[in-house]
């Protein structure tokens, strides 16, 4: 590896400040997982790495309202968490499905996050939960819905000298039923040939739907949220219905070809995957 | 012959034992290549071409040498400059120059050799070679190579094995054939004709631990440490390149699958080495594994001439090897495979033609079983869309057909313990073949089962000659020293030799210790591949304890001043018949003052005299006999395929280690169903491979893991030690062929390619795409 | 830079250039040889360590990312005299055959033995699935890790 000089800065404001003094030069690193195979094999040759590890303030998940995800808390941590698996029980499923179990112990949401690759299934799943991404940088704080989040693949508004310091994620109303769906091609800790987060919200009275919302992953640049859930709502779909939706899902969606499958297999998948997302929803929340 | 002969009880032979150093391994302790090093190592990196084809204009290494740290760089001017050293390698087809001379002939081609204090410096020195390419039309696949008008990969060719036939002015470095009767008459006589062609991908072996090699070259002496499963050749090699004594000494290797039978990279870092004046380390990325040896492309053409019964009359069959830019094995890989690629059948009329053929891709090299594996793919799928077309039952037409003892082979071989049938039947039985297949109710997931049989030869000179030679030595310590050119690459070698030897000696583990792999400690051995080891080494074991017991009780008989006829062999050490004192084994080597050693050597090729008085030619030494039984489940909305249960069966022989040979075909059934399902090299258009590396190249994981069955047929094979042959590569040949037909089986759908990927699988279901 | 670990019970400062991976660390710095190298970017497994009880791919950390954090490696788990229940029963079941992922894989089963005591076949499979094996097909070690299962209450 080429050498780097190393910065572990112990605050969020040390950290942006840093980050802002070198620029061009300088390169995040959160948990790792996907940065320093990078460095290895030279895609990325900054002349100093830093490192976020070591804020404490970042860390951690908190419960008060909706749920705080510190940027740095681990992907393996949404999996396990108590609270998370009873109240954003979505998050936890998308959080068990990425990669390998010493993946998901090193790598942070905010770097799950702030990375923007379209193959994982964290985004999708925060997307879907109308999260809203904190972001850190010498002026303060400032907070972007994570639709606006993502302009292109590993493309992000993040400025420079900015970092993602936290995710907000709101918490459901009664009766809401989430499901993440990951198909991949081979072992499942492979990368998504496509992925769906269905989360639905349903009136126990009158069982019909009275909020949706699906995202799909690997469907093309950045997370797609697909309109077609609108017509969910006021409804209490059929299976055929749901198949209906699921295609109009995996219209909207723009895959392109690669080692996962061509485009119009990646679509065929995407109306799979939401199909089984919103099936598997609705009927968590109506239970 | 004296009265203390080889006891024939077999106390260790047939026992289920983990191997002898599994402890070491699951403690970590085993050292493998990485984990060496030597005094005064420098640290080298290959600067490779990153176009597939190419010419050098130029080659500019001043600012690189220049580099504080650096220690030399290995280009061509300084491989040319030395009149020392050969410039071509390869000791079965002379076509690979120690670096590129005047072209590169595939991504990855080894331009130069920078040699560095440390691996950063050179890592970072290697950037700094300016290398200048006039960049030639690359021919990426084989349609491409012997396209009218093609750019030619070789301008000449250099064939060593005497096997190896070029077609000048072509890219077909190799064409042979193989044949028996007469098959226009065959295809006249045949109530139908089927024809059919199969493709299967380019693959990686993913051997863990990485290609590696240091060299040392000192006092007119090379020694090379090095994870290559052909120690001698290479050896050989490196006297004939370099003009001076090599030594080669290799560790316990973290498999290899092929991978590391007989690349040429311990030759060009032994150049550096030579030029750095001091010993180097070069080890392989994942990355440059990928871009050094494959499993060929492969294409089969097959046209098969039935009766109505299913009775095969004729067969041709034509098929393509992508040897890649440099043939330094795989034409002759290809060659091989001749002897099986009509499958374990009796075919009258028969003729094979095998094309190895240069292009830009990565050279090949052998993948367990070689094309055998893609042979039996392409008959087996055949043979099952002939049955089905006919009425006949899938098994009952293989039972027609499936040669048995006593048969002739299409290489004139006399066929022995030749138990296809059994191995048929016990693979399918154990997959319970006539239950009923589970049902989905919602209709989605359909499932099928299906099976192959194959024939697999072992590497065999066309003479009669001695390759093969293990020493047996008893030393002071009363430990016999078991000394054989085996490599010790995972397959549990050590332990099969103890086994032999132990059971040879009459003696237990205890008093055994295996010195593998180090040419200038043990005796010759050609390689460690094509399931030749148990057969081979354990033959030159056998007969070196043979020669080492008449001169144990020689020595005994003088010491104890008695009759060599009133002594005997004891576990401990000779005994007296009529119970008065003996000597131990370490007593005996200490009275005499010297260690006592034999050697024994497995002669093989020839002949063999048949029971009918006729003399037959011996084209493998031993024929192995396999099948394998797969249900499948597919998914026909996503197209995903699961193997749900395989079983796979082969004639082992006597089994030396049961559980060690169970655990073989678990492990080349669990590996072979990577490229069956969905593992696969893909270059785009520029002739760059895309997926070189496990974050694109998804290997086969516990998860995909079906429930195996695995299952042998023991007879004893006449002239085997202890009749045991060799078995370790059926596990994977059978894979494709019984998952192929169990995916026909499932949804009347026969795919013709591998991998067999999900959105082919929807294609072929629903003609998409 | 210095980075203050413990590894195996030892409290180290160590001094290592900041591009220095944990990997590299073990392997260059200690001599720990028993953590494996091959695909250098957390898929295959044969890199794996224990980082304050958590498996890890050493390969895709940097050093200074373990500052402060408690190591274990294969030369740790491994006891004084004999081996610890895990590693017997991967020699006991033919859990291994070349040896290369096994130290890796043994300390997988490890963190899975001390989070889920007595784990079901499918949990074993879903946690060890993201380790290489080339040789066993697998069937080896799923047979070890259960066996290690059924002899866990004789051992902690």
């Amino acid at each position: 590896m080429r050498p780097f000089e190393y910065i572990r800065p112990a605050s969020v404001a040390e950290a942006v400040n840093v980050l802002s003094e070198r620029g061009e030069d300088a390169f995040v690193l959160g948990g790792g997982s996907a940065a320093v195979v990078m460095l290895r094999l030279g895609v990325v040759r900054p002349e100093c790495v830093v490192d976020l590890g070591g804020i404490e303030e970042m860390r951690g998940l908190q419960r008060n309202g909706g749920l705080h995800i510190g940027a740095l808390a681990s992907i393996r941590s949404l999996e396990l968490d108590d609270g998370v698996r009873a109240a954003y029980p979505l998050l936890a499923e998308a959080a068990s499905q990425v990669a390998n179990v010493r993946v998901r112990n090193v790598a942070t949401v905010g770097g799950a996050v702030a990375y923007g690759e379209p193959q994982t299934d964290t985004p999708t799943a925060l997307t879907a939960s109308r999260a809203s991404v904190r972001i850190a940088g010498v002026s303060g704080e400032r907070s972007v819905p994570i639709d606006e989040f993502y302009i292109g693949p590993y493309e992000t508004v993040l400025e420079q000298g900015e970092i993602v310091s936290g995710i907000d994620v709101p918490e459901a109303p009664p009766h809401t039923g989430g499901a993440h769906i990951k198909f991949t091609v081979g072992s499942p800790e492979n990368k998504p040939v496509a992925n769906a987060s269905a989360l639905v919200t349903v009136d126990p009275a009158s069982s019909v739907c009275v909020a949706a919302r699906v995202v799909m992953g690997a469907a093309g640049p950045v997370p797609v949220v697909a309109d077609a859930a609108g017509a969910l709502l006021g409804d209490e779909p059929s299976p055929e219905r749901i198949k209906e939706i699921a295609a109009a899902a995996a219209d909207e969606a723009d895959p392109i070809e690669d080692l996962r499958g061509p485009e119009w297999y990646k679509r065929r998948i995407l109306r799979i995957v939401v199909e089984q997302a919103l099936t598997c929803a609705l009927q968590r929340a109506r239970t | 012959m004296c009265a203390a002969t080889s006891p024939n009880v077999t106390r260790l032979v047939g026992q289920s034992m983990p191997s002898l150093e599994a402890p070491d391994k699951a403690a970590g302790r085993i050292e493998y290549m990485a984990d060496l090093t030597v005094p005064n190592m420098a640290h080298a990196k290959v600067v490779r071409s990153p176009l597939p084809h190419a010419r050098i204009v130029s080659i500019d290494a001043s600012e690189a040498r220049a580099m504080p740290g650096v220690v030399c760089v290995l280009t061509r001017d300084e491989v040319r400059a030395d009149p020392d050293v050969e410039e071509v390698y390869g000791f079965v087809y002379r076509d690979a120059p120690l670096v590129a001379m005047d072209k590169v002939r595939h991504q990855g081609d080894i331009v130069a050799v920078v040699v560095a204090d440390d691996l950063d410096t050179a890592e970072a020195a290697a950037e700094l070679v300016d290398v200048e390419y006039e960049e030639l039309p690359a021919v990426m696949n084989v349609p491409q190579a012997l396209a009218e008008g093609a750019v030619q990969v070789h301008e000449e060719f250099f064939p060593i094995a005497p096997e190896l036939r070029p077609i000048e002015g072509t890219n077909v470095c190799h064409h042979a054939t193989i044949g028996c009767g007469d098959v226009e008459q065959g295809f006249a006589e045949s109530d139908f004709v089927y024809e059919d062609e199969f493709i299967a991908p380019p693959v990686q072996h993913c051997a863990l631990d990485l290609h590696a090699v240091i060299s040392q070259v000192e006092d007119g002496q090379i020694t090379v440490w090095t994870n290559c499963q052909s120690p001698f050749p290479l050896g050989r090699e490196l006297e004939r390149i370099f003009k001076i004594p090599a030594r080669v000494i290799i560790p316990y290797v973290g498999g290899g699958f092929g991978s590391k039978s007989r690349d040429r990279i311990e030759c060009v870092i032994t150049a550096a080495a030579k030029l750095a004046g001091r010993p180097v380390r070069y080890i392989f990325s994942q990355e440059e594994t990928f871009m050094t040896f494959i499993r060929p492309a492969y294409r089969n053409r097959m046209r098969t001439g039935v009766k109505k019964d299913g009775t095969i009359v004729a067969r041709h069959n034509e098929f393509w090897v992508d040897v890649g830019g440099y043939a330094i094995s795989g034409a002759r890989s290809a060659n091989n495979t001749l002897k099986v690629a009509t499958g374990p059948y009796r075919i009258p009329h028969a003729r094979v033609d095998c094309y190895a053929v240069y292009t830009n891709k990565p050279p090949s090299s052998p993948y367990r079983g070689l094309p055998t594996t893609q042979h039996t793919m392409s008959y087996e799928a055949q043979f099952d869309r002939i049955a089905r077309d006919l009425g006949i039952d899938r098994l009952e037409i293989r039972r027609r057909n499936l040669v048995r003892d006593g048969d002739i082979h299409i290489t004139g071989d006399y066929l022995r313990s030749a138990h296809s049938h059994e191995c048929m039947e016990q693979a399918t039985e154990a997959i319970g073949w006539d239950e009923p297949l589970p049902v989905d109710p919602e209709g989605k997931k359909v499932r099928g089962r299906g099976v192959s049989c194959t024939i697999k030869y072992t590497l065999t000179p066309a003479r009669e000659m001695s390759e093969n030679s293990a020493e047996v030595a008893l030393g002071e310590d009363g430990i016999f020293e078991v000394r054989i050119g085996t490599v010790n690459i995972g397959q549990g070698s050590d332990t099969v030799m103890a086994q032999i030897a132990g059971d040879a000696l009459g003696i237990g583990l205890d008093s055994i210790r295996i010195i593998h792999s180090d040419t200038y400690r043990v005796p010759v051995d050609s390689s460690t591949t094509a399931s030749r080891s148990t057969y081979h080494m354990g033959r030159a074991v056998v007969e070196a304890t043979d020669n080492l017991k008449p001169q144990m009780l020689e020595a005994a008989s003088q010491l104890l001043e008695r009759e060599a006829t009133s002594l005997v062999f004891t576990p401990d050490g000779i005994a007296q018949a009529n119970g008065d004192a003996g000597v131990t084994y370490g007593e005996l080597v200490e009275r005499v003052g010297s260690p006592l050693a034999a050697t024994g050597d497995c002669v093989v090729g020839g002949s063999y005299q048949g029971p009918d008085g006729n003399s037959y030619p011996i084209a493998s030494t031993f024929w192995t006999f396999g099948s394998c039984a797969v249900e499948v489940e597919v998914d026909t909305e996503t197209g995903t395929v699961r193997v749900v249960k395989a079983a796979a069966s082969a004639t082992t022989g006597t089994a030396v280690n049961p559980h060690s040979i169970e655990t073989q075909l678990e492990g080349g059934v669990g590996q072979e169903i990577g490229p069956t399902l969905f593992e696969q090299l893909v270059w785009d258009d520029g002739g760059q491979l895309i997926n070189a590396a496990l974050l694109d190249y998804p290997l086969p994981t516990m998860e995909t893991m079906p429930d195996y069955a695995p299952r042998y047929v023991d007879h004893p094979f006449e002239g085997g030690p202890f009749g045991a042959k060799g078995m370790g590569e059926i596990g994977a040949v059978v894979v494709p062929g019984a998952v192929v037909n169990a995916v026909y089986d499932a949804t009347g759908v026969l795919f013709h390619e591998m991998p067999l990927l999900p959105h082919k699988i929807v294609e072929g279901l629903e003609g998409q795409g | 830079m210095n980075v203050n670990l413990t590894v195996n019970g030892e409290a180290l400062a160590v001094e290592v250039p900041p591009s220095t991976t944990l990997l590299d660390l073990l392997r260059d710095r200690l001599g720990l040889h028993g953590t494996k190298e091959y695909c250098h970017s957390g898929v295959c497994g044969a890199c794996t360590v224990l980082a304050d009880g958590k498996a890890v791919s050493s390969c895709s950390m940097l050093a200074g990312q373990v500052e402060g954090a408690d190591l274990i490696t294969i030369e740790g788990l491994t006891p004084e005299e004999g081996l610890h229940p895990i590693q017997q029963a991967f020699v006991d079941n033919f859990g291994l055959q070349c040896g290369y992922c096994t130290p890796g894989m043994i300390l997988l089963a490890k963190a899975l033995l001390d989070e889920n005591p007595a784990p079901t076949r499918e949990e074993i499979i879903r946690y060890m699935g993201g380790n290489i094996c080339r040789c066993t097909g697998y069937a080896g070690i799923l047979r070890s890790v259960e066996a290690a299962v059924k002899e866990r209450g004789s051992w902690s």
